[in-house]
């Protein structure tokens, strides 16, 4: 791999690469404004630029400038290098690039950095972004002066409702574009664009429109200053007081990686981000993921309920284990969950396999829903693949089955993890089921016939595994403790079957692991090479 | 009401995107044939219309049309005066010509008269910094102005209705 050095280290880049792109690939971050990686480069903030020192043999390109010189009292002629800004210069065999290292540089970082806050409210105590701001940073790191200029800033629109899920604010606004080019470029909506030029540019709609399609968000999430702000995160939180959890999205099949950001002293999730993964989500999330955070909080079910009356949680359970402990295994149905990480859904196969002995397994989730060309999936359960490669023996049966047995009257008893239903309209048949255990985070569909609720942790405060559409094991780390009396499923299904008189002993993740296939993706991805015929 | 062109603007417009390597690059001269044809203005429906021919977003077209100070986003009066206030001008008494300007016209810079006969603007450097101060009216240069000579030019405006 060629190289070219960068502030005395060597970098490596493949043919074509700007400086930027080669850089940060190798860990060194270029101070940038516009430009992003997943975007098209328009090196319009200035905030990259860098030295370039001339091919051996040839003058450097020099510019005549006037600096001030306070021992003289008056402008003097001086030559300074051309700087070149790194997100749109190519990088070369053997090129000198100087960076932190030339004064040339940081005095023009320095300038760059005072003119774009030139006409900036400064309204920092009561910004959103504030905490994560790259005009805080640079100034921190770049400027570190007050303000020279004594004219009155130019004023611009602010509050300005983009849509249903963004608000702008001209005068924070830098105008580096990201926001008008990710709508181009990723969403393939250009509803953004700039108007007026020079002090007067900021950011406009096109006329008559809204922004209103599926990655609203990300505009949001791109603009590296509080130009752009999410209607739903607004004034809810401090980002300092935020911790992030390395999560994945469970909004639909595609497995979004995410940072799913919580409050450790409410234990509250506060917003979902894209966390970047080349191989699933690139840099992005849909809207509907990013908002879907807020099902950890709403319509839980969080203590243990028999017959509709909230109950201790032991108590609760012993009376749960009572209905099934006479149960038939034959007639006693098992339902899957493709909502729940591969570590609940095991624990349940094991139950119902080695303790319960029934072969009745089916496979629940939420219903299916829109999806694009760009990462949403019609799928709306990140699970779906996991759950299918657990069950080596015989593939689970779909929902659909399960209410058309129910209704024959074919099973007394049903045990099942989540409370969705992936067909709506069957709902009804689990009106007589005599005896329905629901061991589930949320009060779904089916909780309205439950006999006994269980409450289970969701996603945001467990540890999982979920494997996504394209068959990739994807881990999603715990963001905040269990609410309420909610247990993670492996360890609520373990509870159940002690409750039912068996030696279900788990009690730490890594129990379940342990007893799980070496690698829980394993199946499925050897499933995945069979299918393409790929040696094994 | 949608915006259409004639048959013989329609050549035109042919003609022009035949000159350009792709639609995009025929922006500026579309929307300019689009304004005369159009009393003057770009409306929303001349946005539209533009974009649809050009296959750009409105966001755009609209982004042009606020970059470019020849693009008139309400409609104009029927002469348009752009009086010069960069350096040359500013040196040789701009300042009073505009103030002057507004009080005959009664309206502030970048304001159309009541009666809609003149649009008053300011233009940065007009390129005739020797016969400073200047104002353009509609598509003539008046030079070397004296306070008459600004007087007699816009009494024609507004009663004879022709510079």
């Amino acid at each position: 791999m060629p190289t070219f050095k960068l502030d005395e280290r060597e970098i490596p880049f493949e043919k074509g690469e700007t400086i930027i792109q080669a850089a940060h690939r190798a860990g060194i971050d270029i101070p940038h404004y516009c430009w992003h990686p997943g975007l098209s480069v328009a090196a319009n903030c200035r905030m990259c630029l860098v030295e370039i020192e001339p091919p051996p043999g040839r003058p450097a390109m020099m510019l005549d400038v006037l600096e001030w010189d306070a021992d003289a009292q008056d402008y003097v002629p001086q030559k300074k290098p051309k700087l070149q800004p790194a997100c749109q210069f190519q990088a070369g065999e053997g090129m000198v690039v100087h960076s932190e290292g030339s004064k040339n540089v940081k005095e023009a970082r320095r300038a760059v950095q005072e003119m774009l806050l030139l006409n900036h409210p400064v309204d920092c105590p009561i910004c959103d972004q504030a905490g994560e701001c790259r005009l805080q940073d640079y100034w921190l790191e770049h400027q570190g002066s007050k303000k020279r200029m004594k004219d009155e800033p130019v004023h611009k629109p602010k509050a300005v409702v983009f849509g249903p899920t963004i608000v702008y604010d001209a005068e924070r606004c830098i105008v580096c574009t990201r926001c008008i080019r990710f709508c181009d470029e990723v969403a393939g909506d250009s509803v953004l664009d700039l108007r007026e030029r020079g002090n007067l540019n900021e950011v406009v709609l096109a006329p008559g429109r809204e922004l209103d399609h599926d990655y609203t968000l990300m505009t949001e999430y791109v603009c590296p200053v509080g130009a752009l702000t999410a209607v739903d995160f607004r004034f809810k939180a401090r980002v300092w007081f935020l911790r992030s959890a390395r999560t994945v999205c469970v909004g639909c099949a595609t497995g979004c990686n995410a940072f799913l950001d919580f409050d450790p002293r409410d234990q509250k999730v506060y917003r979902h981000r894209p966390r970047e993964n080349p191989d699933v989500n690139k840099y992005w999330m849909c809207d509907e993921g990013m908002l879907s955070y807020s099902r950890v909080h709403e319509n839980r079910v969080l203590r243990a309920e028999i017959d509709g009356q909230t109950i201790e949680f032991e108590r609760g359970l012993k009376k749960a284990a009572k209905l099934f402990k006479s149960a038939d295994p034959d007639r006693t149905a098992i339902v899957l969950s493709a909502q729940h990480s591969n570590e609940d859904n095991f624990a349940m196969l094991v139950l119902a396999r080695d303790y319960i002995g029934s072969g009745n397994v089916f496979v629940n989730g939420r219903p299916g829903g829109d999806s694009d060309e760009i990462l949403r999936d019609a799928d709306k359960n990140p699970n779906a693949r996991g759950v299918v490669g657990l069950c080596t023996s015989a593939p689970p049966a779909p929902f659909k089955e399960l209410a058309t047995a129910l209704a024959a009257g074919k099973f007394t008893h049903v045990l099942a993890l989540g409370s969705d239903a992936s067909d709506p309209d069957e709902v009804a048949a689990f009106e007589d089921c005599e005896n329905l255990v629901l061991l589930t985070s949320h009060r779904g569909p089916l909780a309205a016939h439950a006999d006994a609720l269980l409450p289970a942790c969701t996603w945001a405060e467990a540890d999982g595994t979920f494997v996504n559409r394209t068959g990739i094991a994807q881990e999603s780390e715990r963001a905040i403790f269990p609410h309420g009396d909610s247990l993670p499923a492996w360890k609520l299904i373990a509870a159940f079957g002690r409750a039912l008189g068996h030696s279900f002993g788990w009690t730490k993740l890594r129990h379940v692991r342990a007893a799980m296939a070496p690698d829980p993706g394993a199946e499925v991805a050897a499933d995945a090479e069979a299918q393409s015929g790929a040696p094994a | 009401m949608a915006f259409a062109l004639s048959a013989e603007r329609e050549n035109e417009l042919d003609q022009i995107l035949s000159r350009y390597p792709n639609k995009m690059a025929a922006c500026i001269p579309v929307l300019h044939l689009c304004q005369d044809a159009n009393e003057g203005w770009v409306s929303a429906d001349v946005i539209a219309f533009v974009a649809g021919r050009l296959e750009l977003s409105t966001a755009q077209v609209k982004g042009v049309v606020t970059f470019y100070t020849l693009f008139n986003e309400e409609k104009p009066g029927k002469h348009q005066v752009w009086v010069c206030r960069t350096l040359s001008c500013a040196l040789r008494g701009s300042e009073d010509i505009l103030r002057h300007c507004e009080k005959k016209l009664g309206v502030k810079q970048g304001e159309t008269t009541r009666d809609g006969k003149v649009t008053l603007r300011t233009a940065e450097c007009l390129a005739s910094c020797g016969t400073a101060p200047m104002m353009q009216v509609d598509k003539k240069y008046y030079e070397n102005l004296s306070m008459t000579e600004v007087d007699r030019i816009l009494d024609r405006l507004l009663y004879d209705g022709d510079a």
